[in-house]
């Protein structure tokens, strides 16, 4: 389980993350929701151990992500960016590879060149395998940063915005994805924009709002109008179907 | 099918390998052929016969002037061009090199103390030089740990004490003699003559130690092409990565231009070449920069001794003059995908 214990987070005096406590299981998909500047990124950071808390804690797996050694980070948590620079200058094979990193010494094993071309088939990107990082669209660098995750073997995924940069069908091509990891045992924390694909998709939603944590629960349960005013300003009709629809009425002034 | 692409991996790997395996044959025709080189006369088969029966009088001239020099040349080499890699990475600026954090405008003032104070030991120059070099890298990189270690301030404060240093060996040199002047100058110059098997010992083990810890951590440093935060989020403490790769680079630096003077231009533009044909995995980039610097360094150094003989033209010269032709036309061909 990622759990985190009254974290708080500040830049100087400007509190940034007040007081938040989440739970995310292994199995289990979890969407982190909230309006732009809401602190959705910041907490992800602080999972991550790229920021240090103010007080509170993290731990994946009841270790304490600050005190754990690198490989069994690695073991724990994978990171899926938002943006991948289409700057990097290393080949799709290379960047999946990297997910190894903290299994290797000086080099790849045949163990770990074999897990990145398992997983390079599986997301179906053994066309582009040799190519450069740089000649790809969008969409192709996200799922390569996608297969990188899963080839680390890591307990828990955190995504930041994994869908931000594709068309329709890469979105439900990724969200499948992400379900069946989450099938297989994965714990998965995704900051998403797209309520619509995280109502119809995540198990559970967490809800900021200005820094804090405003709701959590099951998508049917937490996403509905009120929320939609409160939290982005914006009347809208739910509408719960077979599928999930919001019907945006109006900005709220 | 099941290992096609571990096996097209494989062999673009080995592409790489036979591409570095070329450099390495350059180099070592460039340093054969440069074994009858001088100003001496003494020809190619000569001097493999002195060098072998270490008898007569030539073999004095091969194994205490010539074969010192030509290892230095590649110790040089080698080591300003991966410094020059390992400061463009852990910088995130292509125009960076170890001279970005003031390394040779320190060791130059250094040396010009002794050099003014009168006293005539190589070694005792060597060491200011030194001293003068690291002691600069230590108060940029410390400078830039206050502030976090960001390649912006580490830049700012390199090229800040590089001016002060500078200003400081030009106050020096105004109230200097001719003589000292001169001395002064010729040291800047870049030169492999005055080098013997002592100062190759020293230069080797401060260039190999940090080169093999640069290697070892190949995969970091390519993490790091993808930003700090992903390089962080594997795991890669990118501060301390950073500042150890600048303090490599500056130890590499540092010991070869104490023994040799200011060769610049290497460090900056051999990992370019290298980038340019093999690409920016750091695993080929560093030993390939490593390769191309000793073929330049070893090239100029040639060239310098043989086009005006007997007179010797400065190695810190002939290097742009071999280098930056070479490079300029890689510019023009822009093909990155020579190799791959």
């Amino acid at each position: 389980m990622i759990k985190t214990d009254d974290l708080c987070f500040s830049y100087g005096k400007a509190a940034v993350l007040t007081d938040i406590n989440i739970r995310v299981n292994k199995g289990e998909f979890a969407a982190l929701l909230g309006p732009n500047g809401s602190g959705k990124t910041t907490l992800l950071r602080l999972i991550l151990n790229i920021l240090k808390p103010a007080s509170g804690a993290v731990t994946a797996g009841g270790e304490d992500v600050r005190k754990i050694g690198r490989e069994r980070f690695s073991r724990k948590l994978a990171y899926v960016p938002q943006h991948i620079s289409n700057k990097f200058p290393i080949s799709v094979f290379d960047a999946v590879l990297m997910g190894r990193r903290a299994y290797m010494g000086w080099g790849p094993s045949d163990c770990d060149l074999e897990a990145a071309e398992t997983v390079i088939r599986r997301f179906k990107l053994e066309d582009i395998a040799m190519r450069d990082m740089t000649s790809l669209s969008g969409g192709q660098r996200q799922r390569v940063i996608l297969a990188r995750a899963v080839v680390q073997e890591a307990d828990f995924i955190i995504m930041d915005e994994p869908t931000s940069s594709m068309d329709l069908r890469s979105q439900f091509e990724t969200m499948d994805i992400i379900r069946e990891l989450a099938a297989g045992g994965k714990g998965i924390l995704a900051a998403m924009h797209d309520l619509q694909l995280a109502a119809s998709k995540a198990d559970r939603v967490f809800i900021m709002r200005g820094g804090a944590m405003y709701a959590e629960g099951k998508p049917d349960t937490v996403i509905n109008g009120a929320m939609l005013e409160d939290v982005y300003g914006v009347k809208a009709d739910v509408i719960k179907t077979a599928g999930f629809f919001i019907n945006i009425l109006g900005v709220k002034n | 099918m099941k290992n096609d692409i571990v096996s097209l991996y494989r062999r673009r790997g080995l592409k790489r390998l036979a591409a570095m395996a070329f450099m390495a044959v350059f180099l070592a025709v460039a340093f054969s052929f440069s074994m009858g080189i001088g100003s001496s006369g003494i020809s190619l088969y000569e001097a493999y016969s002195a060098l072998m029966t270490k008898t007569g009088e030539n073999s004095l001239i091969i194994w205490e002037i010539r074969l010192p020099r030509l290892i230095m040349a590649v110790i040089v080499g080698w080591g300003l061009a991966m410094g020059g890699a390992a400061s463009q990475i852990a910088l995130r600026n292509p125009l960076a090199s170890p001279f970005t954090l003031g390394v040779s405008s320190g060791a130059a003032f250094g040396a010009t103390v002794i050099i003014m104070s009168g006293a005539l030991s190589p070694w005792l120059t060597a060491a200011a030089a030194f001293a003068g070099a690291v002691l600069t890298t230590a108060a940029v990189l410390g400078i830039a740990k206050a502030k976090g270690a960001g390649p912006g301030s580490i830049i700012l404060a390199g090229v800040a004490l590089m001016f002060l240093f500078s200003a400081m060996t030009s106050l020096l040199q105004y109230t200097a003699t001719m003589q000292q002047v001169q001395a002064v100058v010729f040291w800047m110059f870049g030169s492999l003559a005055n080098v013997g098997w002592p100062h190759i010992g020293v230069a080797f083990v401060l260039t190999i130690v940090p080169s093999l810890w640069l290697i070892r951590h190949s995969w970091d440093f390519n993490m790091m092409l993808e930003g700090d935060e992903t390089a962080k989020a594997f795991g890669v403490n990118t501060e301390r990565l950073r500042l150890m790769a600048m303090t490599a680079a500056a130890l590499m630096c540092a010991s070869s231009i104490c023994f040799t003077g200011v060769i610049g231009f290497i460090g900056l533009v051999s990992p370019h070449i290298a980038r340019m044909l093999l690409g920016s995995d750091h695993r080929a980039l560093f030993p390939a920069s490593a390769l191309i610097g000793a073929c330049v360094v070893i090239s100029a150094d040639t060239l310098g001794r043989f086009v005006w003989q007997p007179q010797v033209i400065p190695l810190g010269i002939m290097t742009s003059f071999i280098g930056v032709p070479f490079f300029l036309w890689l510019i023009l061909r822009g093909n990155r995908e020579a190799v791959r």
